[in-house]
């Protein structure tokens, strides 16, 4: 390629046409001008094989021509060469069902026999100016499809170091069982969640989802990730350092969020926000209290059946601070599950615009509550799978994500 | 501003998007635009919702932007909101914090009095 953009090197042109003297008489007239290196073939077949061995820039071809004519070496060249090369039909028709059928074939240019030299060397300037175009064009790709590697092995590498913040693995304490799932729309996320350990007698649970998706909202989401663990130290937002015995306490959920809420404002230039739910449980009895701002409304299916829908709750963080936010209590019984989970599976959307829907989600919760957590999770997946069935795009539109706490008693 | 309709009642702007959708394709350029009119001195906005059916915590945030760029909770109104749209803001507990109407008429009414 770079050898036909090139223009101290001489430009090669192949002439193909089956009458021997034709191709003397056009070598000549093209060798005279100096610029071109000539090389020719008597057919179709020919000049396939000397444009497998070398790189030519212009074609010109004969129109009829044994074995293979020159709209079908026009199509070939087309289907095969890796560069782009400037094709000339040369007709002794004209007609314009001639320059269709050369159209179509991928013809760029035609010329009419007997070969007039001053329009020859005019439509050659031509061809040239199409190969540069050409090639700056190629040019300019790979040098974007360089960018774009590179862009997505960044992403592809924020997404393994957001996903390693997930939980490492199910939180099983006696009484409790954690599971989840977790689904980028595209590579990185906004979501995030996770449960962990207290004490001896509380968990912390959180559901989060920034609004917007890509790297501006993953990054927020891990940011709050690091903010809600509290990590090696035993002193951070959920859980703090006292001077009195036993020398922590744990943060009530609604100073939790209220904290975030002090911190994380959307100001002119930066309108992220985010909607979440943070709770804690005490795992011998099964009661906890949560806090819910703006995220979708918790679900907890007991085991016989009965579904409590927590519709309680403030603004999402960080719209104002004049936002009070409230502590919701809850009772999980023997076999009851609690589920937080984001919009992206309420407002997932099927071909024809329809949204899954909380009924739906609650349905299937409600109908699998008897199977194994993991399992209850997996049908849900199944069927969000399903409803996005038929749609062009791969995976979803938002992020989607689901936490779950089975209290065994 | 072809993707909104914006018409003036004395100190009052009266915004009605065209597109069916609020959501994150349509989120920066809306706010864009909304900042040039406060920029033209226009404090009171009513955000006429007549055509949207949907909106997502993108169009969300651009609400609530439009809320905090004013100043005063009472100088935003949305009217004419689509069941679909009402469900989001119940959900996200917004609609305690916006102030909504049924119709522009009744809207313009409140931010003259």
């Amino acid at each position: 390629m770079e050898e036909i953009i090139n223009t101290t090197k001489k430009l090669p042109i192949l002439i193909v046409d089956d009458s021997t003297s034709y191709r003397r008489l056009l070598t000549r007239h093209l060798n005279s001008w100096g610029d071109y290196t000539i090389l020719d073939a008597e057919d179709g077949i020919q000049a396939l094989e000397i444009l497998k061995e070398k790189s030519v820039g212009i074609v010109i071809s004969d129109w009829e021509m044994p074995n293979m004519n020159g709209p079908e070496l026009c199509r070939a060249i087309r289907e095969t060469s890796p560069h782009y090369v400037y094709f000339i039909l040369v007709t002794s028709r004209g007609t314009s069902e001639d320059l269709i059928l050369g159209m179509e074939a991928g013809a760029d240019d035609f010329l009419t026999k007997p070969i007039n030299q001053q329009e020859l060397r005019v439509r050659l300037r031509a061809g040239e100016r199409i190969l540069q175009l050409e090639a700056r064009l190629e040019e300019k790709n790979q040098s974007l499809n360089r960018t774009y590697q590179l862009i997505e092995n960044d992403l592809k590498a924020a997404a393994e170091m957001q996903t390693s913040l997930l939980p490492q693995e199910e939180l099983n304490i006696d009484h409790i069982q954690c599971k989840w799932f977790f689904q980028p729309s595209l590579f990185v996320s906004g979501d995030m969640l996770n449960f962990f350990r207290l004490d001896h007698e509380y968990i912390g649970f959180y559901s989060v989802d920034v609004s917007g998706h890509g790297v501006k909202s993953a990054m927020l989401s891990v940011i709050l990730s690091r903010v809600l663990s509290h990590g090696s130290t035993n002193n951070g937002l959920v859980k703090r350092k006292t001077t009195d015995f036993p020398y922590y306490s744990i943060t009530p959920p609604a100073e939790v969020v209220t904290e975030l809420n002090n911190q994380y404002q959307m100001t002119s230039n930066n309108t992220i926000y985010f909607t979440m739910v943070y709770g804690v449980l005490n795992i011998w009895t099964g009661e906890g209290k949560l806090t819910r701002a703006g995220h979708p409304r918790p679900v907890i299916v007991h085991e016989d059946g009965r579904v409590i829908v927590i519709d309680e709750g403030d603004l999402p963080v960080g719209f104002t601070t004049e936002t009070s936010y409230q502590e919701i209590p809850f009772c999980l019984e023997k076999g009851s599950r609690l589920y937080l989970y984001t919009d992206g599976i309420t407002e997932c959307e099927n071909v024809h615009e329809q949204v899954f829907g909380e009924d739906k989600m609650i349905d299937l919760l409600k109908e699998h509550r008897q199977q194994a957590l993991s399992q209850t999770l997996n049908n849900l997946k199944t069927e969000l799978s399903d409803w996005r069935k038929n749609i062009a795009k791969k995976g979803f539109d938002d992020d989607v994500s689901m936490l779950a706490i089975h209290f065994e008693g | 501003m072809t993707h909104m309709a914006v018409n003036f009642i004395a100190d009052i702007a009266i915004i009605e998007p065209k597109n069916k959708r609020i959501d994150a394709a349509f989120a920066g350029q809306f706010r864009a635009d909304v900042m040039e009119l406060k920029k033209s001195g226009y404090n009171k906005i009513i955000l006429n919702l007549s055509n949207v059916d949907f909106i997502d915590s993108s169009g969300l945030g651009v609400v609530v932007f439009i809320s905090k760029m004013i100043g005063k909770r009472e100088h935003l109104i949305l009217c004419h909101i689509h069941p679909n749209v009402l469900n989001v803001l119940q959900l996200t507990k917004m609609e305690h914090a916006l102030i909504l109407f049924d119709t522009e008429k009744m809207a313009i009414q409140a931010l003259q009095d």
